[in-house]
């Protein structure tokens, strides 16, 4: 039973979750969904599956505009 | 796609660092949109754990499923730390640096990076971290390449043996027990015995002589590092010389990674062809950390609670001091390990494993010590396994006999206290053995070059000093060295030059020491039997 997490800066609609929850179970099997809501991320949303995670929320892509233009400077 | 090597320490910037930087972040502000169009947004796929518990600087996290052993991973932008034991189910972190701030359910995430340190030629001069992150509030060092901490040591065909002499400047090492470049010679002694001080004096002689200097501090106390640098700066040693420290305040993460990280810098050098000399001060510190690392890591424990690897925590650090051949850049890294022993055991198990690594060792003894005999060199103990081969011929030939004229004065101490009982000839390698003895004797910070050391050497060993009063020999050295340079520096000059002593420049040696002898009969005993 794989634990996926949704992080997102604001609430997700039911629809869009269930529609979500379906296409995951169809990839992982059985799985078990936890939506959360973070508004330090600004907006856009952060899958994390098991020990995988992708970030495509705006806080995260600023931490790395932050990180390259410091390393430039 | 891992995310591609950034420089994140800046974004851990106290305001020291920050104000140390500002006149250069002034200048590009204007110049931000320009920096912005070379920022990539990656969207790819992160590797991430969670952590799960945290004991005494160990984090234990979960995920993770890919992270590599000895990575580098980000503990929600709080902290760094080196994931060091990749479990069934979880990873143990350690912390690199004060653990405070760390909750459990904090995202632990890659960052891609095997342990590595940016080096370039700007960080000679500085004070750097085991991250390799400037400590003496300098501006940042911009890296050229990034060093990694862990290393396969150089192959047997890329090396090439040793033949270079490395000057320290203290005549009982130069004479008797002489280094080469790629060396690894042990400095070995209990505490308060002189073991930095030679260290130190090797680094202050290396200012004409080409060689780099890297002073690893593990363990020490921060004033203790403080003190060092003020020494090297005031005597412009900080300008070929870079100290990494890892102080006894420090995680022993940190204590345990600083020598490694003076040796990746001092490896930056030696793919330029350069000659290194890298201090590691001390090792025993360096095992005690990685002890309390592995303990805390639950580590099957072996012979004094040490982990059963120490031995290869020393080994593979020691094997990439070498001398590298032509091929390869001809470079040179010389290692001068310093072990700390309890009650001159040097049997103990640290001891006994760095030195059969070393190729020799200086050992320094308390009773030398406490009866004034600095540095407290044991002649007969101290082996340099390279020996001869690394010593200039002008060298050999005076110190040729010294060992075994010292060995002989040794055995005919114990009669010392009767020298008034005692036939001609032993009084005579008695008194002959003292005086050779005081002529080692030499202050930390005063080295000498090698063609002082010859030439002192030279009076010592062929009987010049024999009429000299026992007491003032120091005083007669300092005025003999004064007098050489002052009336025959181009007899010192042609020994630098030729190194070696010619037939015809030995006789001008004894004519001047003879002459140095009549100009002062103050420090000449006065004979039984005639009036001087």
């Amino acid at each position: 039973m794989k634990k996926i997490t949704l992080i997102s800066a604001s609430k997700i609609e039911p629809k869009t979750l269930a529609a979500f929850k379906k296409a995951a179970t169809k990839k992982y099997g059985e799985i078990e969904l936890d939506a959360q809501v973070n508004e330090a991320m600004i907006g856009g949303v952060k899958v994390i599956v098991g020990s995988k995670a992708i970030d495509m929320t705006v806080a995260g892509r600023l931490a790395q505009v932050k990180e390259q233009l410091l390393a430039q400077l | 796609m891992p995310r591609k090597k950034t420089t994140t320490k800046k974004t851990k910037t106290t305001t020291k660092k920050a104000a140390a930087r500002k006149p250069r972040a002034a200048k590009n502000v204007f110049a931000l949109p320009s920096l912005l169009d070379k920022v990539k947004l990656t969207d790819g796929v992160e590797s991430v754990g969670e952590v799960v518990a945290y004991s005494d600087g160990v984090v234990r996290a979960s995920g993770l499923d890919d992270v590599q052993a000895g990575e580098i991973v980000d503990i929600s932008g709080k902290k760094f730390g080196l994931a060091l034991n990749l479990e069934e189910d979880s990873v143990g972190v350690v912390v690199m640096g004060d653990p405070m701030g760390i909750e459990v359910g904090d995202t632990v995430s890659r960052t891609g990076r095997i342990l590595s340190v940016g080096v370039s030629d700007a960080v000679i001069g500085r004070v750097v971290d085991s991250l390799g992150r400037p400590i003496d509030g300098g501006a940042p060092i911009a890296a050229d390449k990034y060093m990694p901490l862990e290393k396969v040591a150089p192959g047997v065909m890329a090396r090439q043996s040793v033949s270079e002499p490395l000057q320290t400047g203290i005549k009982a090492i130069d004479a008797m027990i002489p280094i080469g470049r790629g060396q690894r010679e042990l400095i070995i002694g209990d505490r308060s015995i002189g073991k930095t001080a030679i260290g130190l004096g090797t680094i202050l002689n290396q200012d004409d002589q080409d060689v780099i200097c890297v002073y690893v501090a593990v363990g020490q106390k921060r004033a203790s590092v403080a003190q060092t640098m003020q020494i090297l700066e005031e005597h412009q040693a900080m300008d070929y010389s870079i100290i990494v420290s890892a102080t006894a305040s420090d995680s022993a993460a940190e204590q345990f990674l600083a020598p490694y990280t003076g040796l990746a810098i001092a490896e930056y050098f030696l793919a330029k062809g350069r000659d290194v000399l890298i201090i590691y001060d001390d090792l025993s510190k360096h095992a005690q950390a990685y002890r309390e690392i592995s303990l805390l890591l639950r580590r099957p424990s072996g012979r004094e609670a040490y982990p059963g690897d120490v031995f290869y925590l020393h080994s593979r650090l020691l094997e990439r001091a070498c001398r590298l051949n032509k091929n390869h850049g001809g470079g040179s890294i010389t290692a001068l390990p310093i072990i700390e022993t309890q009650a001159n055991d040097i049997s103990a198990y640290i001891p006994t494993n760095v030195i059969s690594i070393t190729d020799g060792q200086i050992y320094l003894e308390t009773d030398l010590f406490n009866a004034g005999m600095k540095p407290a060199i044991s002649v007969g103990q101290s082996v340099s396994r390279v020996g001869s081969a690394a010593q200039v011929k002008a060298m050999k030939q005076v110190a040729g006999t010294m060992k075994l004229d010292l060995a002989q004065f040794r055995e005919l101490q114990a009669f010392a206290q009767f020298s008034s009982d005692l036939d001609e000839r032993t009084k005579r390698t008695l008194d002959r053995g003292t005086r050779v003895n005081a002529v080692l004797k030499q202050g930390w910070d005063k080295p000498l070059s090698m063609q002082e050391q010859v030439v002192v050497i030279f009076a010592a060993v062929n009987g010049y000093l024999d009429e000299a009063k026992e007491d003032v020999i120091r005083d007669w050295e300092k005025a003999y060295l004064d007098y050489m340079h002052t009336n025959n520096q181009a007899l010192l000059d042609e020994i630098a030059q030729e190194k070696k002593l010619s037939d015809e420049l030995v006789e001008k040696l004894k004519q001047a020491v003879s002459k140095f002898n009549d100009l002062h009969p103050e420090m000449m005993m006065v004979k039984e039997e005639t009036e001087e």
